[in-house]
This record gives structure tokens, C-alpha cells and sequence, in this order.
């Protein structure tokens, strides 16, 4: 199987995670969507299967190379890719882009990871899913957990998912310092993560979780 | 065309109850069904739905793992990237002659047969398909063709009144001057 992916595409790292759990050996190659040869690729990471086709979103990826069904595990890989995913993007977007808005919606995002992982070991229930891997691999770039306060339980389940042997593969592949979700506008044509809305919850209380 | 609308539209569609539809606390569409059975987040309710439809599309949409994945990174893209995107004059530009090029070889989004891929950007697009002029309709024609198929079926315009593709257009515009 082949990933293409753009230089420092976060969502690269996820897919590369997927491969390895699923023991696929995958080919990661960095291109770029203005070259003509790619003009066919609508939305970076893309994957390749062996049998020619091709599916570029992660979640679609997660649940072929995972076939089972669980609902709670494809609610949270949606959660992942709808909400978590464009609030990490607007959070960590500079200059004109810069959103003070993503800031509540993110904090409001980890309190309901942590509130869920002290209740369970893992997202969908006792062991790790691809619901995991998608989550982990989005807070892992751009040190979004770094200062973060009051998390215990998400740093708990953090590092032992980091300590895995297929993230450690995963990683040695694809350092994290590469990574940045500002690499997301050059993912599509449609501006990257930008035109997704917050979505802002109605809880009014998130807490000051994040740095 | 609002999350909870088109979850009920496709519902419909599918000769499945849609159950209670709205949005939660995280403001992300939720359907309950009975006392407290409850599936969150647009996709998963789609599937949700699809499994207990007998309908044509909802056969299609679930017959192979293959077409399982291909139908789910549209209804992906449809939430990510069609609803948000068409209100932005740039994106929506760019995601019309993306549209416009898939359906030069195809006649539905997946496979050769209609699926929930279908349904959902077709919802997605409509707003945006609505406010589109008749020349530019023309400039996009293999993706007129596509939308226009589409809403011919009864199940999916549902009584709506139908978009006009027609390319007589002027006839009916400025009868007076057209000799």
C-alpha cells in the first residue's frame, strides 16, 4: 500500500499508525498536490490500496483495514476527524487564521477525553481501537497536551499508547518535531481545515485545561 | 441544509424512521430511536440508518467492504468539505469543477449505482446547485447531469420543487424579445 501525504501532514502520521497496527507494510511518499501527475488527488493523506483503489479519508481507511462493527469506536473515530481534528487546526493556526475561539472549543474536547478515560481504558472500552490511534495521533504534533493541567488520566493513556511498539515504528518513520497542523492548507484545495466551524459547545464550563 | 434536516431527509429517503433528531450538547447531530438507544455524529447515523433500510440504496451502499469505505469518505467529505466549502465563494468555485471532473466518468459517486455517498452530497451541494445561474449550470454540465438525475427520483426530491437544468432557458426569461 502506498500513503501519499504533503511534508508535515499530521494525518500522514495517523495513517502510518493504522498500517502498522493492521501489520500492512505500507510506502509513505510526500508529494504535492500542485504537480500535475497529483492533480487527481483531492485530499492528502490519500491511501493506496494494492488492488489500485484509492480512499482518502482516515476514518473510511480505519474502518476497512478494521472491520468490525462497533458503534462507539466509529463515534469516536467521527468525533476525531469532525470536531478534534478542525479545532486543533484553527487552534493552531498563526497570523490572519489565528482563531481566539479555538481555544474553549479545545479545552471543552480534552475535558471529554479525560472525563471518558477515567471511566475506561481505553475509548471504545477496554482495549485499544483505531478510535485510540486516530485521537492519539492528532495530539501528538504541535505539543497540544504540553502544559496542559488537570488531564491525569488523558497523559495516563497518552504514554501508553506511546510506549507501543507499532508507535514507536510508526514514529521512528515519521518524527513528531516534522509535524504541524499548519501543514494541513497545502492537505486539499479547499483551504485545508479553515472552513470547518467550530463547533461551540453549550457547557459553558471547560476549565483552563490547555496551556 | 442543516445536519439534523438532512439526516431526516435521508431517513426518508430510505424508508427507515429517523427517531428523534437533534443536536447535543457538542452541537453534533444525534438520533434516538426507542427509550435511550442513541448514535452520535452525521456518518455514524447514516450507517446506522442504512443498516435497517431495505431500500435500493441502502442495499448498495453496505454490499462490499470496499464500497462500505468508498461511501464513507464521502459522507466525510460531504461534512468537512461540501457544507462549510459552498458558502465560501473560492472553495465552493473549487469543489463545483472538482465535482464537475469526477463526473465525467461516472454516473454516481460510488460504483455504477447509487449509494448514501449520493445522498449525502447531493444535500450537501443543493443549496449551493440552487444559487447557481443557468450558464454557469452549463459550465458544469457533467455535474448538472449527476444532480439532475438525482433529483428526478420522487424519494429524493421529496415534493421540493425540482432545480431547473433546462438549457432553453431564455425562452422563458425574455419571451417578448425572443422572436
Amino acid at each position: 500500500m502506498i500513503i501519499y501525504t504533503n511534508e508535515g501532514n499530521p494525518l500522514g502520521l495517523k495513517l502510518l499508525m493504522l498500517a502498522k497496527f493492521a501489520k500492512q507494510s505500507v510506502q509513505l511518499q510526500v508529494v504535492n498536490l500542485n504537480d500535475a501527475k497529483h492533480k487527481d488527488l483531492l485530499v492528502l493523506p490519500t491511501l493506496e490500496l494494492d488492488n489500485g483503489q484509492r480512499l482518502f479519508s482516515s476514518v473510511a481507511i480505519a474502518k476497512y483495514l478494521f472491520d468490525e462493527e462497533d458503534q462507539l469506536r466509529d463515534e469516536w473515530l467521527e468525533w476525531s476527524t469532525t470536531l478534534l481534528a478542525p479545532a486543533l487546526a484553527h487552534h493552531m493556526a498563526v497570523g490572519h487564521r489565528a482563531d481566539p475561539n479555538a481555544l474553549p472549543v479545545l479545552n471543552a474536547l480534552v475535558k471529554k477525553l479525560d472525563d471518558r478515560l477515567k471511566s475506561s481504558p481505553y475509548l471504545a472500552g477496554n482495549k485499544l481501537t483505531a478510535a485510540d490511534i486516530s485521537v492519539w495521533s492528532l495530539l501528538a504534533p504541535d505539543g497540544t497536551l504540553k502544559g496542559a493541567q488537570n488531564v491525569d488520566s488523558l497523559r495516563d493513556w497518552y504514554g501508553k499508547v506511546k510506549a507501543l511498539p507499532e508507535v514507536q515504528a510508526a514514529l521512528a518513520e515519521q518524527p513528531l518535531k516534522d509535524l504541524s497542523f499548519n501543514a494541513l492548507q497545502n492537505a486539499n484545495r479547499y483551504g485545508g481545515l479553515y472552513h470547518v466551524p467550530l463547533k461551540l459547545p453549550n457547557t459553558a464550563d471547560t476549565g483552563k485545561l490547555l496551556a | 441544509m442543516c445536519d439534523v434536516a438532512v439526516v431526516k431527509k435521508i431517513a426518508n429517503c430510505l424508508g427507515v424512521a429517523p427517531g428523534k433528531v437533534q443536536l447535543n450538547d457538542e452541537q453534533v447531530v444525534t438520533r434516538t430511536i426507542g427509550q435511550n438507544k442513541t448514535v452520535q455524529g452525521f456518518a455514524t447515523i447514516l450507517e446506522s440508518l442504512a443498516r435497517e433500510s431495505k431500500s435500493e440504496a441502502a442495499q448498495n451502499s453496505t454490499s462490499t467492504k470496499e464500497v462500505k469505505a468508498q461511501v464513507y469518505q464521502w459522507l466525510e467529505f460531504a461534512v468537512l468539505y461540501v457544507a462549510p466549502g459552498s458558502k465560501d465563494k473560492y472553495v465552493s468555485k473549487q469543489l463545483l469543477a472538482d465535482f464537475n471532473k469526477l463526473f465525467i466518468s461516472k454516473s454516481y459517486l460510488v460504483g455504477n449505482f447509487i449509494t448514501l455517498a449520493d445522498l449525502a452530497v447531493y444535500y450537501a451541494i443543493y443549496d449551493l446547485m440552487k444559487s447557481l445561474s443557468p450558464v454557469d449550470k452549463e459550465n458544469y454540465l457533467n455535474l448538472s447531469r449527476w444532480f439532475d438525475h438525482l433529483q428526478q427520483r420522487p424519494e429524493v426530491h421529496q415534493g421540493e420543487p425540482l432545480l431547473n437544468f433546462t438549457t432553453i432557458y431564455l425562452h422563458g426569461w425574455a419571451t417578448g424579445t425572443h422572436i
